[in-house]
């Protein structure tokens, strides 16, 4: 059996100081908006025998330029379609 | 997950693999798989769906035929490929949690590279530059003083650092840290009088993101970017207007490193303003955690062109 999981991400940038991360609470929505995080998605595929092992098979990952209607489930399609691709 | 190794994978045998004719499909996002399930109405994510589901065919299909080519037996009845979508929980998705965090991780590597590249390109157009500008005054009557940056790729990347939304404010901050001390070193005051606003728009920014965070331990101290707005100010009023400087050339260069070094964690020096080194664009930190140090390498180099080229990669793990 062949399985494929897959992610989407879509984060403000990472920043190491917790100070520094934006917060919309006090800056408001407006200036967090789609357009200020970071879209991934990802993909693994692996196969298995059944039992608990699987075998890992491929890692996928891409950068996707940004749009401002870009949802989180946008990603997670992304995702979904770049596991697909691979098979 | 198990990670299992000795993987020799030839992705031309995919369907030889699927023998045993099922495919799962495991997502930690139920919208997704609830839609591919026909549990829900995908509505906005109509497109996606579609060109999905379309995949998902042509999968099937392609199985389908390989296992007529190849007269293999199948074990369930009508020899259709089994396909399951399954809900998982995000805890049980954690290597693709990695990959995403890897990819935008180092998107903003990329980003900040790119920024660097450009106050290289500047520092030698404004070297370039200052050459230039004893030459012209000496041949004719010098020009009333307009404050345009020396180097069109100081302001772009003074730009960069301003705009670009993908930049972290860490990154951003050490980047015009660098900045100051070139801009400095050729004296242009159009940038140091930008990089003053700037250093005194992140201070007031940085009392908004404290409170809100509630974060006792950030040991920043917002004074200095406040100091060093001033002291940016003072040397470009210097340059103009031939100020005296005194003890404020010395209190820059301590205020720019004592940002510098809070920012990357890492103290510069004249020679090592280098921020590439830096933990703050490491891409491959989130994923330290998930694979021992000895792999990290190997993942590395795949991932890399996992991210620039898109490319799939075949893994095997020792």
């Amino acid at each position: 059996m062949i399985i494929l999981q897959f992610d989407g991400s879509l984060r403000p940038p990472r920043d190491p100081h917790p100070g520094f991360t934006y917060s919309s609470k006090v800056i408001g929505g407006g200036i967090l908006d789609g357009s200020e995080k970071l879209a991934s998605c990802s993909a693994s595929i692996s196969s298995s025998d059944g039992n608990d092992d699987e075998k890992l098979i491929t890692m996928l990952g891409r950068y996707i330029p940004n749009e401002i209607s870009m949802t989180s489930a946008n990603t997670e399609y992304d995702g979904l379609l770049l596991g697909l691709d691979w098979l | 997950m198990a990670l299992v190794n000795e993987l020799s994978f030839n992705h031309s045998n995919i369907y030889e693999q699927l023998n045993d004719t099922k495919l799962i499909i495991r997502g930690d996002c139920k919208a997704v798989i609830d839609q591919i399930n026909s549990k829900s109405i995908p509505r906005k994510m109509e497109s996606k769906y579609n060109l999905a589901v379309e995949k998902i065919d042509s999968i099937k299909e392609l199985y389908s035929t390989y296992q007529s080519n190849n007269d293999v037996s199948v074990s369930n009845a009508n020899g259709e490929l089994s396909i399951s979508l399954e809900h998982i929980p995000r805890e049980q998705n954690t290597l693709c949690d990695a990959i995403c965090k890897i990819v935008t991780n180092q998107k903003q590597a990329e980003i900040v590279a790119t920024v660097l590249d450009l106050i290289k390109l500047g520092e030698e157009e404004s070297k370039k530059n200052v050459g230039d500008s004893v030459k012209q005054k000496h041949s004719k009557k010098r020009k009333k003083h307009i404050k345009h940056s020396k180097s069109k790729y100081l302001q772009k990347a003074f730009d960069s650092i301003c705009n670009n939304p993908q930049l972290c404010h860490s990154s951003r901050l050490a980047l015009a840290c660098k900045l100051t001390k070139v801009s400095i070193q050729y004296k242009d005051t159009a940038i140091l009088d930008s990089l003053s606003n700037f250093f005194m728009n992140m201070s007031r920014r940085l009392d908004k993101f404290y409170y809100a965070q509630d974060n006792d331990n950030n040991n920043m101290n917002r004074d200095a970017l406040r100091r060093a707005s001033i002291l940016c100010k003072k040397f470009s009023t210097h340059f103009t207007s031939n100020t005296e400087l005194g003890e404020d050339s010395k209190a820059c260069n301590e205020v720019v490193d004592s940002i510098f070094e809070f920012c990357v964690g890492s103290k510069s020096s004249e020679n090592s303003y280098d921020i590439m080194d830096a933990d703050i664009i490491d891409p491959y930190r989130d994923i330290s955690d998930l694979i021992s140090s000895v792999e990290v390498e190997s993942y590395r180099n795949e991932l890399i062109l996992l991210s620039t080229g898109y490319k799939s990669c075949e893994h095997g793990r020792k």
